[in-house]
This record gives C-alpha cells, sequence and structure tokens, in this order.
C-alpha cells in the first residue's frame, strides 16, 4: 500500500503531466530557442509560432472570438492583478464574493486602502453566491465584479452566465477567476459576454508552472502593470495600445507556453465535457463515501449544487494538518490541508482558522485512486475512535 | 521585386504565416527591412505573383498589417 502514490491534490497544480506536454517542452527547448518577440531570424519564427499556438489553443478552449483578446501571464494570480489594477481607479467602486481566493481578496483590499469602494457578497456555507444580489450590490459607481468561477476550497460552480448578463444591463465589467475550471469545466467567453477571464495553466490545462493569462473581450481598456520589451513598435516611448503586445511585457516563457498547448490540445482532444462527466463521477463517489464514514465532516455544496472536483473535510478528533501527514507518509495520498489560500472561503464555510483536508481530483484519478483514499480515512476514523479522541 | 508584408505586431505576422502555409502559398519570415519600419520583428516575404492571395488572406482572415510593400532588388 505504502508505494502506491495517490496524487490528490490538482487544485494546487496538476500532476503527472501529459508526456506532450514534456515532449513539447523539449522540442521547444531544442528547435524553438529564439526571442518570440525580437529577431527575425528561424529560431526566433520557430518560437513566435510556438507562442502563437498556445494562444489559438487557450481562444478555442475558452471559445474567445480572436486569440489576440488572450494575453499570457505567469500565473493567475498575476492575471487578476492585471486585471484589477488594470480597471480601478481611486474613486471606483468594486463587487466581489465572500469564496475568493486571496488573489483577488489581496489586490482589491489593496486598492481598498487607496480608495476603492469595496463590497464583499456573502454567501451561505454551500458556497454559492446569489446572482441577484450581486446585482443588488451595483452601484452607480461600481466598475467591476470580480469573482471565482469555481471555490477552491469546496468547488462550488459560480452562475457566471447569470452574473455576466446583470453585469451587462449595468454597463459593469465582470471578472472571472478560472483558476479551478478552464479545462474541468466548460468555458464560453464569447456567448457568456465575460469581460475578463484569468486562467492558469498548470491546473486542469495540464500545462507547466509559469503560464497562464487573461482574456479580454475586444474593447475592454486595461491598464498595463508593465511597459516595454515588446518587440514591436521598438522606435516609440509608448506601450503599443493593441493586443497581445500592450500586456505583455518582456519575453514570453515560451518553453512553457509550449508545454502549455500541448496540454490544452490533450484537454482538446479528450473533450472538456467528457473530463467534466469524469471528474464529477469521482466526486460524487469521494463526497458520497467521506459523508458514510463516522467523525467526517464533510464541507460544501449538497447535491444538486454544481461543483468542480475538490472536495473538503475534516476528521473529528484530528488536526488537519497531522491527517495530511499521515495520509501521506502511511497511504501515499498527497493533498492539500488549512486554509488553501482563501481564508475568506473557510470563514464562509466554518472552517476558520483550522481549515480543512482538500482533495482534489484531476485529469489522471481514477475510481480506485478514490477508493484507496476512502479506505484510509476509513482506517484513520477508526483509529481516532480507538484512542478516544476527541 | 519581392513584397514585404509589415506589421503591428508579432502575433499578426504569425497569423498571416500561418494562413499562408495552411493555403500552400510559399513564403518567408524575415526580419522587417529598415527601409520599411523601425519595427523589430517579422516581415512576411512573398513573391510578388502570390501579393493578391496574400490580401485575400489578409483580409478574410482579419490579420492587421502595416502594408505591403515592394523593396527590390532580388527577387
Ligand atoms: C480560485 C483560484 N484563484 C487563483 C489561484 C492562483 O493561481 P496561480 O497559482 O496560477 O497564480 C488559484 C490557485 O492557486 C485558485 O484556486
Amino acid at each position: 500500500m505504502k508505494d502506491r502514490l495517490v496524487y490528490m491534490d490538482n487544485a494546487a497544480t496538476s500532476w503527472p503531466k501529459p508526456e506532450a506536454v514534456e515532449e513539447a517542452m523539449i522540442r521547444a527547448m531544442r528547435e524553438a530557442g529564439g526571442n518570440p518577440g525580437r529577431s527575425g531570424h528561424r529560431l526566433s519564427a520557430a518560437a513566435a509560432r510556438v507562442v502563437f499556438d498556445a494562444r489559438e489553443a487557450v481562444a478555442r478552449l475558452i471559445s474567445a472570438p480572436d486569440s489576440r483578446q488572450v494575453v499570457f501571464t505567469v500565473n493567475a494570480t498575476t492575471a487578476l492583478n492585471l486585471a484589477i489594477a488594470g480597471v480601478l481607479e481611486p474613486g471606483a467602486h468594486a463587487v466581489t464574493t465572500s469564496m475568493e481566493h486571496n488573489s483577488v481578496a489581496r489586490p482589491l483590499r489593496y486598492l481598498e486602502s487607496q480608495g476603492v469602494g469595496l463590497t464583499v457578497v456573502e454567501t451561505g456555507p454551500d458556497g454559492r453566491v446569489d446572482a441577484g444580489a450581486v446585482a443588488r450590490a451595483i452601484r452607480p459607481e461600481t466598475r467591476l465584479v470580480a469573482m471565482t468561477h469555481a471555490s477552491n476550497v469546496i468547488g462550488t460552480v459560480q452562475p457566471v452566465e447569470e452574473v455576466a448578463r446583470l453585469c451587462r444591463q449595468r454597463g459593469v465589467l465582470l471578472l472571472v477567476d478560472a483558476a479551478q475550471t478552464a479545462g474541468c469545466y466548460p468555458i464560453d467567453v464569447g456567448a457568456w459576454g465575460v469581460d475578463l477571464l484569468a486562467f492558469t495553466g498548470h491546473k486542469s490545462l495540464l500545462g507547466p508552472s509559469g503560464t497562464g493569462g487573461l482574456y479580454v473581450r475586444e474593447g475592454v481598456a486595461i491598464r498595463p502593470l508593465a511597459r516595454g520589451g515588446t518587440g514591436s513598435r521598438s522606435e516609440l516611448d509608448v506601450q503599443p495600445d493593441f493586443l497581445p503586445d500592450q500586456l505583455e511585457s518582456g519575453t514570453p516563457n515560451v518553453v512553457g507556453l509550449a508545454g502549455l498547448a500541448a496540454g490544452v490540445g490533450v484537454v482538446l482532444e479528450e473533450g472538456v465535457e467528457a473530463i467534466r462527466r469524469r471528474e464529477d463521477e469521482l466526486a460524487g463517489r469521494l463526497r458520497e463515501g467521506l459523508r458514510a464514514i463516522p467523525g467526517v465532516a464533510v464541507y460544501g455544496p449538497p447535491e444538486g449544487v454544481e461543483a468542480v472536483g475538490v472536495v473538503s473535510f475534516n476528521l473529528e478528533g484530528v488536526e488537519p494538518s497531522d491527517l495530511g501527514y499521515i495520509l501521506d507518509v502511511e497511504y501515499g495520498i498527497l493533498c492539500r490541508v488549512g486554509l488553501d489560500c482563501a481564508p475568506w472561503a473557510h470563514r464562509t464555510i466554518g472552517t476558520y482558522p483550522r481549515g480543512t483536508v482538500r482533495l482534489s481530483l484531476g485529469f489522471n484519478n481514477t475510481a480506485a485512486d478514490v477508493d484507496h483514499v476512502l479506505g484510509a480515512v476509513t482506517e484513520m476514523a477508526a483509529e481516532a475512535r480507538r484512542e478516544g479522541k476527541p | 521585386m519581392p513584397v514585404f508584408v509589415v506589421f503591428p505586431s508579432t502575433h499578426e505576422a504569425m497569423s498571416l504565416d500561418r494562413l499562408l502555409t495552411q493555403a500552400g502559398i510559399d513564403h518567408e519570415l524575415v526580419p522587417v527591412p529598415r527601409e520599411i519600419s523601425a519595427s523589430c520583428g517579422f516581415a512576411v516575404r512573398l513573391r510578388p505573383e502570390h501579393e493578391a492571395a496574400a490580401r485575400a488572406l489578409v483580409d478574410s482572415g482579419g490579420v492587421r498589417t502595416e502594408g505591403f510593400h515592394r523593396l527590390g532588388p532580388d527577387a
């Protein structure tokens, strides 16, 4: 049992990556080693093609009408900061939810200290935000609604399409944090009318760390965080005003983007809908199995509320950190414990400051993995009862 | 006299490169000739007989260019 490794920390980053991703990265390193935006030689062209292919692949995945509107960053956090700082100015107002990751919460709180108004819409313990409540929080000076597409703590999927519609009616921009959905839950920015969508490359898109980006709807103006280092308009002292160059300063992560394009390729080949169905089934099996174990509390949405494959639980009388350690050392189960960078969400579900054990499913997990976890937690629960905990 | 297509950004150059490749039209990515623009990055070089086809692809594909330029002497 100890030799077996069950990776269930895919909400932090996915592992293992498909072989196609490794191969694409090695190929890019060897055969596309030029600077994609600066020089005009063959290795430079090869690198530019790598970046172009990655942009096209992501645009296809999220149904962006035009791949120019996809800009690459090093992760979702940078994309979220770019979007938030790029549209909010002192005097403006923003709306967000109590389920946010601190990659949204912190930049918003910082801007609040600089004179931006902020309303945090609370959700119930199921984590699902009421679109009407978001709309009611909109004021005349509201410029941005920023919300996660799915919770990184309990998986709850938010009614993004409905919020997008309400935002459009009110002339407010909507920023969606798709870190937990891109690659494992369908996204259609064009049809939904989402203005800004941040994604990360290293989770369900199966790419390497150091990749991510922001979709910007055509016509939405964003102030860049960085300026310079675009091959384009070398003669000028001002940043180009067209995408992607305006928001992509400096040499990009070509090798990483080669991996990202390959990862997205694997996702598109399998189909997001198929991946979604598989992970949903496994998550159902996991939630149900955990709920049946005496002493286990499972957090998150009840049946009927949509969620991605992120499952949080606690075992009575055992600290999450101890549980995580034993799962790793005794059972080869790798997961995350604590607050998951999302203290707001843990307050919302009533697990602050202790946190939870978070199991997050991914592309490679199987029903046997889920059963292995359930067996391990069952044993640990029995052990805790024998020791008379609590 | 070859035709050089120049672009506001590398992304646009890559778009046309891809469309020309898909259409089987012979072309090359080359550094932007200094006589045309001070921009770094790529121009697409074509034989003059392919200019019309390339212009059609630019229009249908929504590629943004900064013009088609004829520049000699080598063909
Ligand atoms: C909901 C959510 N937002 C943002 C992030 C940040 O993503 P990244 O690590 O790519 O910056 C994560 C994961 O870490 C997340 O789960």
